[in-house]
């Protein structure tokens, strides 16, 4: 049987004494989309950085393709396939556009299909060819977040980790992400999305996990229409 | 007349300080370590070339490179289990291997030093409109500069240039990209001893007494410039190298001969002065708020 793309097998995660994951299990396989969602400090962050190998997991496992990746170091998870879209963006401020995604270009496994991947992003964020030889830091919050997906995109990942993307931004900018990660979904890539704000996820992704207090306890549909109680209950218990 | 003369020396000295300084600033930038036995890069280069003594010119030129390249990258290594503990810690270590070097040097060689006779016709002048300029300034200059253009060009436009410098800008995020960042250090070590090397070529003719503390002559007023310029920034910490190298000729020709000994009390007090107004360094514009994942 094959195995899922990219699975989370009892996921633990903890800061001295403090547990920020627990026993966390969740798969994503190739294009499909699935949401992660929960109040500030539910865990969600620490699931993709154990993911990513910035953080050592305590327990669990985690498998690329049916790999086990636990313990590799961020490099080498990167090169395997797994993009992150951290946090508050991190483009490379001093740099212009177009060296953002040159490096974003450095990072891939196989150099083949680079310019076809560069032509695709620059279709879906016509902004980063526009813009190509500015500073990246004198773009506005929306272009940056454009940027940062299409640098990782350009690492040509099988695995695309969000986190937040849609925080701080107007909702016209939102709405131009999300389209544009509509077709990164139609071209297979699997996607692992985090919001706080779940009728974001809920809306994009196939199913979305509920975590709190750094376990999963709830998972809903797309498209599941979100009862404010409901989702008071998942949220804080 | 006797300024422009300085001047014209000056601008010689900081164009290497100014290499000192960008090799320092190179480390720094990609590991956060002042490597303070930078200085020792120097002076092993300068013995290389006395017991290269007598031989052909291209053979004392390529042992001399080499045996600073080999060094920085031993350094590396030796650095290498370093990378977890306190800064502190990997500061006094880097010291200890400076002063480790300088006291092996002096226990091997003494401290009378030797003339190591390399390239000594560069030392001739010539007079230009009331001027006299030795060779070696203008050899220094000319080398110094193509120095600083070239590791300019590869910082900007090779791939190596561009993950070192994503790594020396925020290396969580230079790993989430695949970025080696490991190769990436050994990489600044070999660069950072190639910008060395080249450095202790000119200074061993401008200087031929070869003594072991030849390269930490050199090092701690070229510290003091990467400090000046601006520690995390490449191009201000070489222009902080510059300055210092450049006020030090300026600031002897300018005081008058009996009080040349203050030379580096007034230059320290201007330090002082430019840090206590510019913390983050003078070269550098409004701090941004440093990012990490």
């Amino acid at each position: 049987m094959a195995e899922v793309l990219l699975r989370v097998d009892g996921l633990s995660v903890r800061y001295g004494a403090v547990s920020a994951v627990e026993e966390v299990g969740f798969g994503v396989d190739g294009g499909e989309v699935v949401g992660l969602v929960g109040a500030n400090g539910a865990g969600k962050s620490s699931t993709l950085l154990a993911i990513t190998g910035v953080v050592r997991p305590q327990a669990g496992d985690v498998r690329l393709g049916g790999e086990s990746i636990v313990g590799w170091s961020t490099e080498r998870i990167a090169r395997a396939g797994i993009a992150l879209v951290p946090e508050g963006r991190h483009v490379f401020s001093s740099f212009t556009v177009e060296e953002n995604l040159r490096l974003g270009l450095l990072g891939r496994a196989d150099p083949a299909g680079a310019e076809d991947d560069l032509a695709w992003v620059r279709e879906l964020f016509p902004v980063v060819a526009e813009r190509a030889d500015e500073f990246a830091g004198h773009l506005s919050g929306g272009q940056q977040q454009m940027l940062v997906i299409a640098r990782a995109l350009l690492s040509r990942p099988r695995v695309l980790l969000l986190d937040e993307p849609s925080l701080g931004l107007a909702p016209s900018v939102v709405e131009t992400v999300f389209s544009a990660l509509e077709q990164v979904r139609e071209r297979g890539v699997a996607i692992l999305l985090v919001e706080q704000r779940a009728h974001v996820a809920v809306a994009f992704a196939d199913r979305t996990h509920v975590m709190r207090s750094g376990r999963l306890v709830m998972t809903l549909d797309r498209g599941h229409r979100i009862d404010v109680d409901e989702m008071a209950e998942a949220y804080f218990g | 007349m006797i300024y422009l003369q300085a001047f014209v020396d000056a601008v010689a000295l900081g164009t290497l300080f100014a290499l000192v300084a960008m090799g320092i600033g190179l480390v720094f930038g990609v590991i956060r370590l002042v490597n303070f036995a930078h200085g020792e890069l120097l002076t092993a280069g300068a013995y290389a070339l006395l017991f290269t003594k007598g031989m052909p010119l291209p053979v004392r030129i390529v042992v001399s490179l080499a045996v600073v390249v080999a060094l920085s990258a031993l350094m590396e290594f030796i650095y290498r289990p370093l990378r977890t503990v306190s800064p502190a810690t990997v500061l006094i270590a880097t010291f200890a291997v400076s002063f480790l070097l300088q006291n092996a040097a002096l226990l091997a060689f003494g401290t009378q030093g030797e003339n190591v006779e390399f390239l000594t016709e560069l030392n001739t002048a010539f007079v230009v409109g009331g001027l006299r300029i030795r060779w070696i300034t203008v050899v220094g200059l000319v080398v110094g500069g193509l120095t600083l253009a070239a590791t300019g060009w590869v910082l900007r436009r090779t791939d190596a240039g561009l993950q070192m410098r994503a790594a020396a800008a925020d290396v969580q995020m230079a790993r989430l990209l695949g970025v080696p960042v490991r190769r990436v250090v050994v990489m600044a070590f070999l660069v950072a001893g190639l910008l060395a090397g080249i450095v202790t070529l000119v200074l061993a003719v401008q200087r031929p007494l070869i003594t072991p503390t030849f390269g930490f002559q050199v090092m701690i007023p070229a510290l003091v410039g990467v400090v000046v310029g601006g520690l995390d920034r490449l191009v201000p910490a070489a222009l902080g190298g510059f300055a210092v190298g450049f006020a030090t000729v300026m600031l002897s020709s300018i005081l008058p001969g009996a009080q040349r000994v203050f030379l580096n009390t007034v230059l320290f007090v201007l330090v002082i002065t430019i840090l206590l107004l510019k913390p983050d360094g003078l070269f550098v514009g409004r701090r941004r708020a440093v990012e990490r994942v």
